[in-house]
């Protein structure tokens, strides 16, 4: 029977959730026989990144990123990640920042399959098609 | 300076000022593959099923819709040009289903199957939208056929009548007039207070911009809309044509309008969701079609139907076309859609070529639920003609052994044949009901059995220009009454011996006994 990624994934979360330290490199290694065994291997990496995605959500984790023209202040990162909390239930939140001067401003927060467009450059393009149309 | 000038400033200003910077949050997916009007998309949790998909691709924006929800993909057909979109480009949602704009306003114009006007007169003006996947009106909300659809065909609506709210196929081999009955059709309807949508599935555009303009000619455009689909645009188009065209005829049903619908046709419909099924790796199975072929076609045919007074007493009269390759009606899709409907018009090859036309073989043609509504004084003549066409048919193929036959057959075989001779119509000349009555009252009262056959043609355009200058009198009596009682009757009679006393073709009268 073939498994999914997301199966193998979900099952190696489950197997190692609970489990002291010492125990987890014999699962890893059970694991990745089972892979060898049913012919899954090539599998690895996209087991790899939902196992990841899974940890964290499990552990009110999220990876997120976010897009300004310029970097912004402690100040301002703490409303934004206060925001972000109120609309998932993460309690820690990863930021990767990175600056992109054609955002015009505002900013450009993404997580998961989720996209929050705040930036000028979208706003205008909105108001462009507004008075075009 | 211009009040205009003033005014289209004064109106920028108010937008810009009005304009709302919004923040909102949006799901987002990436393309995963591209293939020939089909992409794979990761991402998008909450898509919905057919619902409305935006690729953002190059500064333009493209749509797709949602068809397969997968465990951690999603399969779309895009619709429009897929060639722009590349692998990793952004697909948004926007939380809206398939719809098409309907309205009176449509009514003239040649639409695609998202219902943008592909005839070059301008924007549609449409204020109401319509989802283009809804479930048919259930079984509380019908009511069982009971007016008639007037083809002008002769040959159909005296033996396979056709009703408002009916599903009638019109099924044949390529190139033997399946759209001229539809054509016909939509043209008969002038006045009878009938909306006519004639969806193209995979059609030349040319024989399109023909149909097009022979209905503009004979003024049928005054109630018509073509949705086309054509050959050259991508198999998503094909597929989502026929269900836009039946949203476009709620809208009339849910006025309380009568409808008819014509998709030309269904075959190369089922093509087009073969191709989508097997390019977004459905299993194929019998011909290659998906499973659920047969739910294709039966959910949009389920969509015609006869409403009862309390939902509006409106209807939509669906007549699919199926061609069908060398005759072989057996094969999966004519089957199944012979099943789903009410009744089919078969064309024969074999009768086309021998100058019978339209060529509808009367044997094998039925309407199921036709007759309840079929008009008193058609009811009436047309009892009788199927049993003597069958009766002639098995005659015919019988006599061709011998010539020496007694006169009861011979005096079948030569109604026959004259019956045969009425059932023969010109192309894009539809006729009356009251000239159907008449002229096949006058078969089977014998009134004809003194004309010869080569000259019957002849003789019924004689008395139908008889019969439009004879006044009101007649009109009336087959009209008004639509019981075709004695008086009718005698006026009929009337009219036609003293159309004949005129003639010089008239054979003797008993010669042959």
């Amino acid at each position: 029977m073939k498994h999914s990624v997301k199966q193998y994934a979900l099952a190696l979360y489950e197997a190692t959730v609970d489990k002291k330290q010492k125990a987890i490199p014999d699962l890893v290694k059970n694991f990745l026989n089972l892979l060898i065994k049913n012919n899954d291997l090539a599998k690895i990496n996209e087991i790899i990144i939902i196992f990841t995605n899974i940890w964290q959500e499990a552990n009110g984790q999220l990876s997120a990123q976010l897009i300004t023209k310029q970097p912004v202040t402690a100040e301002v990162l703490k409303n934004i990640t206060a925001y972000v909390k109120t609309q998932t239930d993460c309690q820690n939140i990863d930021w990767q920042q990175s600056t992109d001067p054609t955002i015009l401003g505002g900013l450009l927060i993404k997580y998961r399959d989720q996209v929050i467009d705040g930036t000028i450059k979208s706003n205008l393009l909105r108001l462009k098609d507004k008075l075009v149309n | 300076m211009s009040n205009t000038k003033d005014f289209i400033v004064e109106q920028i200003k108010q937008q810009i000022t009005d304009f709302q910077t919004t923040f909102k949050k949006q799901t987002v997916g990436r393309v995963l593959k591209v293939t020939d009007g089909i992409a794979l998309v990761s991402g998008l949790s909450d898509a919905m099923m057919s619902e409305i998909l935006e690729f953002q691709a190059d500064g333009q924006t493209v749509t797709g819709v949602a068809l397969n929800l997968e465990e951690n993909t999603i399969g779309v057909i895009i619709l429009g040009d897929y060639t722009i979109i590349k692998e990793g480009q952004e697909v948004k949602t926007t939380g809206r289903i398939l719809e098409v704009p309907v309205g009176p306003e449509i009514i003239g114009r040649v639409l695609d199957a998202l219902g943008k006007p592909v005839d070059g007169q301008g924007a549609l003006q449409t204020k109401q939208y319509y989802p283009i996947e809804k479930i048919a009106p259930g079984v509380i909300t019908r009511q069982s056929v009971n007016q008639p659809v007037q083809t002008g065909i002769k040959a159909i609506d005296s033996m396979i009548p056709v009703g408002r709210g009916q599903r009638e196929l019109i099924i044949g081999d390529r190139q033997i007039g399946k759209t001229a009955i539809a054509i016909d059709t939509i043209i008969n309807q002038k006045g009878q207070n009938m909306k006519c949508i004639y969806v193209a599935i995979g059609q030349k555009e040319s024989k399109i911009a023909n149909i097009t303009a022979k209905l503009t000619a004979a003024g049928a455009m005054d109630y018509t809309t073509i949705v086309l689909a054509g050959a050259s645009d991508p198999a998503s188009m094909l597929y989502l044509a026929p269900y836009a065209g039946c949203a476009m005829a709620e809208y009339f049903l849910d006025q309380g309008e009568d409808v008819l619908i014509i998709y030309d046709d269904l075959s190369k419909h089922a093509n087009s969701y073969r191709e989508i099924s097997l390019l977004l790796r459905r299993a194929p199975g019998r011909e290659a079609y998906p499973g659920d072929v047969f739910y294709l076609h039966s959910r949009l045919l389920e969509r015609a139907c006869k409403l009862n007074a309390e939902y509006g007493g409106g209807s939509i009269t669906a007549l699919p076309i199926i061609e069908t390759q060398a005759g072989d009606v057996s094969a999966y899709i004519p089957t199944n859609v012979i099943s789903i409907t009410d009744g089919q018009i078969y064309l024969e090859p074999d009768l086309f070529y021998q100058g019978q036309r339209p060529a509808v073989n009367a044997g094998l043609s039925v309407s199921r639920v036709g007759s309840d509504a079929q008009i008193k004084a058609m009811k009436k003549v047309a009892g009788k003609l199927r049993l003597e066409a069958a009766q002639f048919r098995e005659l015919a193929a019988f006599a061709q052994f011998g010539s020496d036959l007694d006169v009861d057959t011979r005096r079948k075989l030569e109604r026959g044949k004259r019956l045969f001779e009425i059932f023969k119509q010109d192309q894009y000349n539809p006729i009356a009901v009251d000239k159907q009555v008449i002229i096949f009252f006058a078969l089977i009262n014998g009134l004809l059995d003194n004309i010869p056959v080569d000259k019957v043609g002849q003789f019924e355009t004689g008395l139908y220009q008889n019969y439009e200058a004879s006044g009101d009198k007649v009109k009336q009596a087959i009209n008004k009454i639509s019981v075709l009682d004695a008086t009718a009757e005698k006026a009929i009679t009337n009219l036609i011996n003293d159309y004949k006393t005129g003639l010089d073709y008239l054979l003797e009268d008993k010669a042959e006994d």
